[in-house]
């Protein structure tokens, strides 16, 4: 409830559209019911008093209001529609801006796919409610209300029982609306395991099919789906009693109406029976709102837990922020020195604080122009080292300087000019090759977007193609191979012109001689540039002009290969385990 | 998973609601999931039959009750039986509606369900190339979207719909039953609601479509972006993105306006139209009462009974827009459940009998896409037994000579054979539960650490799967787990180590214990020592079975028995590694490439003693 007054705050500026919408949900309620009010004087001073005239006359009457009406419901579903859309429009624009002014750190807590669904799935979910709740919502109470003053005026004695109506099918909604809204938490968990055993199922699915388990895999989404249903079905089943029970009540009334003009019109009162004909008619004229009602109701429920979820993320606080005293950085005086002081890392959790320690007493300067290999083990702290020099989180203890100056003294914007990275996650966007490439400096030449694409090895199969440069990326660009799509992504970095180049994993997929040829064209292209090279392969930073070898966070040894070689037993032991005892090359089959 | 060599063509063929199908085929079929409990649909007609003759019953009820006001021989006593009479069938109209509505609902959360359990069964079915064309995430989210909207419509419209047509038909019965001329006059309105409609489905049904196709390109832009919000942010592309996300969601906000518009205006005009009906007949029906034709309560129950009529028609196309995109999403579900697996087993094909492990390439060529060989007369033999390493640049067909052993996808030409059985003859499923496979990715499920090994082999006893665990070197780490074998892996092991996976995925392997082995290095490092254990893990996992192992590290494959050096799609060097040292060719080169002449230090070192062992 909270979040739907939230919602209505947007609304502000717009409000008199609202009720003037209103207004009309109103005015083509008065329509509908006129003309039963028109029809009854026809029947009393027309067709009861055998008067073809006077027939007429109403019957022109009941088409000005029938045309009136849809007038008015024609106006009230564009706006409507308009609101609906708008507030989509709007919705999304607000998600996907807030997802832009993201760190690292809160794209990790969100998960892409479920930023994806707030964006589509609870996105709709608000739209539709937001349309039913303009045209339909208020139709079924101002039809009532409305019923309520024509009684009052045509049939003030039975004026009562229209408002004892009133009352019982208020509280039968409200009874309803209490169910509902917590059985529609209960089902989104359960939505939420069918979604779970969906993914796992179809992200392993070569696991399914290699070991022949898709029986136990439908078995397991039989019973996920089964809970699912379940939970689903109760909203319907409260359904199902309360619309029947409205009409119910609707007849209980009707009797009373006609007991009571009955006695009335029997007493000789002076009761005109075209006072309780109508009277009966609001009531009838009642029951299509309120059978339209059932169908805006469970949306509007369904949709008040999606805004909840959609806040939940325009809520976020971005945890990388700059400070007020940034200092711009001049990309032209920049060298490139790169120093860690006593540097703490720990990823935040979604309270802000930092959940274990991922990295612990960094001490580390790189020299300007310097190479420097960071190995260690799946999960040591090399790359989440490497992401804080782009300040994509920040540290929790000690500082990081760029030339000195501390990064959080920097425009984050002005960072990232000059500091480029390839992520271990070689990304692609639809679009063309050459979009792709000068992806972080649109201003790049064509003559730059191919030397680079030749740095990173990409210009062979790029040229290979009929387009070449102009050659369509598919979406996440899955017409490329995964080595491909590395070796793409290498050139976007190089593009950017960097101060500091930053090579997370890069070339993993690529084999070591590609890898080799990549680092080779990268020296010539990029002189004096720091080049920071994470690696799972000891043979990715053999060449380095410094190795630094990391182990459950903290740094265990530093120098370059000749001198771990001989100083750090560690490095010698992953020199061994992955390139194997060297001298079995001339030692030849004697293993 | 990867289609090496693709070039960049606009070839994504994604699941797309084809437009071809009508409107009525996807509603039919979809009716079809609704009404498969016979008893239930029957149940369900009859009592919203019931619950809609009831309805239309009470106008006649109503109206006799005022014949009974007007007449002037009236008196209470004779309003008394109708009065009876509306709250008897007030209660049946309680009754029928909560059975029918209730057992729609039913009926309505059935169908959900068998859809969602068909659509997951053929997915599992359905060849890897499926999955190639699509990401996961596109295909989930496509998925759960699709049935969400059906949802929908299956919470309240489509017992709305049902019940607008039950009613149409009983009314109109009625009305036909009360006076024939009003009738007339009353279906007169018919053509022209069928003519709007159809002028009016002209105009929605396209502008839907462009809608679908618009919301399809925003999700897909969307879903890409958000994937790769990192990239867009370290390289400080957030307001062009933003801008440009802006632009197709505003595009797509003008194009739903429209369509929603067209749609949702067929319910004020349909409602105008009744209007106008309802005008007319009360001058024909006043017309015939004042001519003395008919009684005065036969107009009062025709003009409810026009209203009744009209009505449905009117709230059917109130939720027009949501019919629609029912429609749509089921189109989208329905073509997934259309596609055909690629790789199906022959008629009446055996199972493969017990394998000891033989395993011949005669002369394979392969493709993913016709036209783009990636496999080129492949021909090799593999004896009972025999370690294989393969090696080669990323991209050369490794991967693919693997997919092709485990018939994930099938040849272009040659033959593959497992101990003289063409693998295309027999069951896809018998093979391949006598292959136990190690994929680069250690995938592990949100399970127990137990069902996840037994995961490989149906009803191994306990047991076994500790027994090769403790093969697989895990024993050690899974007894240190806070519930050891019970421990449950959350979120597919992130509370368990990289290395830790591998070696589940090891063990896994090991309970399958068939007789062909295939292993798809990890690219992934761990700490030497549990490298080690690894290394040691796999030696016993291959011991006894013919062992296809792609290498991303030349160490792993060295002690091979026979190297097969894969690239641009053919082999071009095979033997030991020592015969292909001595050849100086590629894998030579391979090889020394990853010292970048670095290798005198190493010898340096190879002469200190102790250096290595």
């Amino acid at each position: 409830m909270k979040q739907i007054k939230r919602l209505l705050a947007i609304y502000k500026p717009y409000w008199g559209w609202f009720a003037l919408s209103q207004l009309m949900v109103l005015g083509a309620v008065f329509a509908t019911l006129l003309l039963p009010a028109i029809n009854g004087h026809l029947i009393n001073n027309g067709v009861l008093a055998k008067n073809m005239q006077v027939i007429i006359y109403y019957a022109g009457w009941m088409l000005l209001a029938a045309v009136f009406g849809v007038v008015f419901d024609i106006v009230s579903t564009v706006i409507g529609v308009r609101f609906s859309e708008q507030t989509a429009h709007y919705l999304r624009k607000r998600i996907f801006d807030k997802v832009q002014t993201m760190s690292f750190g809160n794209i990790d807590r969100f998960r892409p796919s479920d930023l994806l669904v707030r964006l589509t799935s609870d996105v709709q979910n608000v739209k539709m409610a937001v349309l039913q709740a303009i045209t339909t919502l208020f139709q079924a109470p101002f039809m009532l209300l409305a019923a309520l003053v024509l009684v009052a005026i045509q049939a003030p004695s039975l004026f009562w029982i229209m408002l004892v109506m009133l009352v019982v099918i208020g509280i039968l909604l409200a009874v309803y609306v209490k169910v509902v809204a917590p059985a529609y938490i209960a089902r989104q968990k359960k939505l939420d395991r069918v979604n779970q055993v969906l993914r796992e199922g179809l992200a392993g699915v070569r696991v399914v099919k290699a070991f022949v388990r898709q029986p136990f895999e439908n078995h397991r989404f039989d019973s996920a789906a089964k809970e699912l249903r379940t939970a689903s079905i109760i909203p319907q089943l409260t359904l199902s009693w309360l619309i029947p029970t409205v009409l119910l009540a609707l007849f209980l009334g009707i009797d009373a109406i006609l007991y009571f003009g009955g006695t009335k019109i029997f007493s000789g009162s002076g009761f005109q029976v075209g006072e309780v004909l109508a009277a009966a008619q609001y009531f009838i004229a009642c029951i299509g709102p309120l059978v339209m009602l059932a169908v805006a109701l469970p949306m509007i429920t369904a949709a008040s837990a999606s805004i909840e979820r959609i806040f939940r993320v325009l809520d976020d606080i971005a945890d990388v922020q700059d400070r007020p005293d940034v200092r711009p950085l001049d990309p032209q005086a920049l060298r490139g020195r790169i120093a860690f002081e006593n540097v703490s890392f720990g990823y935040l959790d979604s309270a802000g604080k930092p959940s274990s320690t991922v990295l612990e007493g960094i001490n580390l300067v790189v020299e300007p122009g310097q190479t420097v290999g960071f190995l260690g083990t799946t999960g040591s702290g090399k790359s989440s080292l490497v992401n804080l020099i782009p300040r994509f989180y920040d540290v929790i203890a000690g500082r990081i300087t760029l030339d000195g100056v501390d990064l959080r003294e920097i425009p984050q914007d002005d960072l990232r000019k000059s500091v480029g990275i390839c992520l271990q996650e070689a990304n692609l966007f639809s679009g063309t090759i050459g979009e792709n490439i000068k992806f972080g400096r649109p201003e790049a030449t064509d003559d730059e977007i191919l030397t680079y694409a030749r740095a990173a090895d990409a210009s062979g199969f790029v040229e290979a193609i009929p387009e070449q440069y102009e050659g369509r990326v598919a979406r996440r660009g899955t017409n490329f191979s995964g080595g491909q799509r590395q070796r793409l992504s290498i050139a976007r970095a190089l593009t950017l012109k960097p101060k500091v180049l930053i090579l997370d994993d890069s070339t993993s997929a690529c084999d070591v001689s590609t890898e080799a040829q990549i680092q080779d064209a990268i020296k010539d292209q990029m002189q004096g540039v720091t080049q920071l090279l994470v690696a799972q392969r000891i043979s990715t930073v053999i060449t380095a002009d410094k190795i630094v070898l990391l182990e459950h966070g903290r740094m265990v040894a530093e120098g370059n290969h000749e001198q771990l070689l001989v100083s750090s037993p560690l490095y010698r032991e992953i020199y061994d385990s992955q390139l194997g005892s060297g001298m079995v090359v001339s030692a030849g089959g004697g293993a | 998973m990867k289609i090496p060599n693709t070039p960049a063509i606009g070839s994504k063929s994604g699941i797309k609601g084809s437009s071809k199908e009508s409107l009525g085929r996807v509603l039919g079929r979809l009716l079809g999931y609704l009404t498969r409990q016979r008893g239930r649909t029957a149940l369900m007609l009859v009592t919203m039959f019931g619950y809609a003759c009831m309805l239309a019953v009470l106008p006649a009820l109503v109206g006799e009750a005022f014949n009974v006001l007007t007449n002037s021989a009236g008196s209470l006593a004779s309003l008394w039986i109708y009065l009876l009479l509306i709250l008897v069938s007030g209660g049946c109209i309680w009754l029928l509606g909560y059975i029918s509505q209730r057992t729609l609902a039913h009926m309505a959360q059935d169908a959900l369900l068998w859809l969602r359990k068909d659509l997951f069964a053929h997915i599992q079915v359905l060849s890897l190339n499926f999955f190639d064309r699509q990401p996961i995430g596109e295909l989930m989210s496509r998925v759960t979207n699709d049935i969400d909207i059906i949802e929908q419509f299956f919470r309240a419209g489509i017992m709305q719909v049902l019940q607008s047509v039950l009613t149409i038909v009983i009314i109109f019965a009625a009305m036909l039953i009360v006076s024939s001329e009003l009738t007339f006059v009353a279906i007169l309105i018919v053509p022209v609601i069928l003519f709007l409609s159809w002028l009016i489905s002209r105009i929605a049904g396209p502008a839907y479509e462009r809608m679908q196709a618009e919301t399809a390109e925003m999700n897909g832009f969307a879903e890409e972006r958000l994937a790769g919000q990192k990239v867009v942010t370290a390289y400080r592309q957030q307001n062009s993105t933003s801008h440009f996300f802006a632009e197709i969601s505003n595009r797509l906000c003008r194009t739903s306006t429209r369509a929603q518009f067209t749609a949702l205006l067929s319910g004020p005009a349909t409602g105008l139209l009744s209007n106008l009906e309802f005008i007319v007949i009360t001058i024909v029906g006043g017309a015939l009462v004042i001519g003395a034709k008919i009684p005065m309560g036969d107009l009062v129950s025709m003009l409810a009974y026009s209203q009744q009529f009209t009505a449905p028609l009117s709230q059917i196309f109130r939720i027009y827009n949501q019919i629609l995109g029912a429609a749509a999403g089921a189109a989208r579900v329905f073509s997934i459940l259309d596609e055909q697996p690629s790789v199906r087993d022959r008629e009446n094909a055996p199972a493969l009998p017990t394998i000891r492990g033989g395993v011949v390439f005669d002369h394979v060529d392969f493709s993913y896409t016709p036209g783009r060989t990636v496999l080129r007369d492949n021909d090799f033999a593999a004896l009972p037994g025999q370690y294989f390493g393969l090696c080669g640049p990323t991209g050369a067909g490794k991967s693919t000579i693997i997919n092709i052993l485990t018939r994930y996808y099938d040849l272009e030409h040659g033959q593959i054979r497992v101990d003289d059985t063409a693998i295309d003859s027999v069951q896809q499923d018998s093979l391949r539960r006598q292959i136990a496979q190690v994929l680069q990715e250690p995938f592990l499920f949100s399970d127990t650490i137990l069902e996840n090994l037994r995961y490989a082999r149906e009803g191994a006893t306990d047991q076994e799967c500790i027994a090769a665990a403790q093969q697989a070197n895990a024993d050690e780490f899974i007894q240190r787990q806070p519930e050891g074998y019970q421990t449950t892996l959350v979120d597919g092991g992130a509370n368990i180590s990289q290395g830790q996976r591998q070696m589940l995925t090891i063990a896994r392997a090991m309970v399958a214990n068939p007789h062909l082995l295939i292993l798809d290095e990890a690219t992934s490092n761990v700490d030497t020592r549990t490298e080690k254990l690894i290394q040691e893990g796999l030696l016993h996992l291959s011991q006894g079975k013919t062992s296809f192992v792609i290498a991303h590290r030349l160490s792993t494959i060295r002690g091979a028995d026979q190297i097969l050096v894969v690239n641009k799609g053919g082999i071009i060097e095979r033997g030991t590694h020592a015969d292909l040292m001595a050849q100086k060719g590629f894998y030579y080169n391979l090889f020394m490439s990853q010292f970048r002449g670095k290798l005198a230090t190493v010898t340096g070192l190879a002469a200190e003693p102790g250096g290595a062992s």
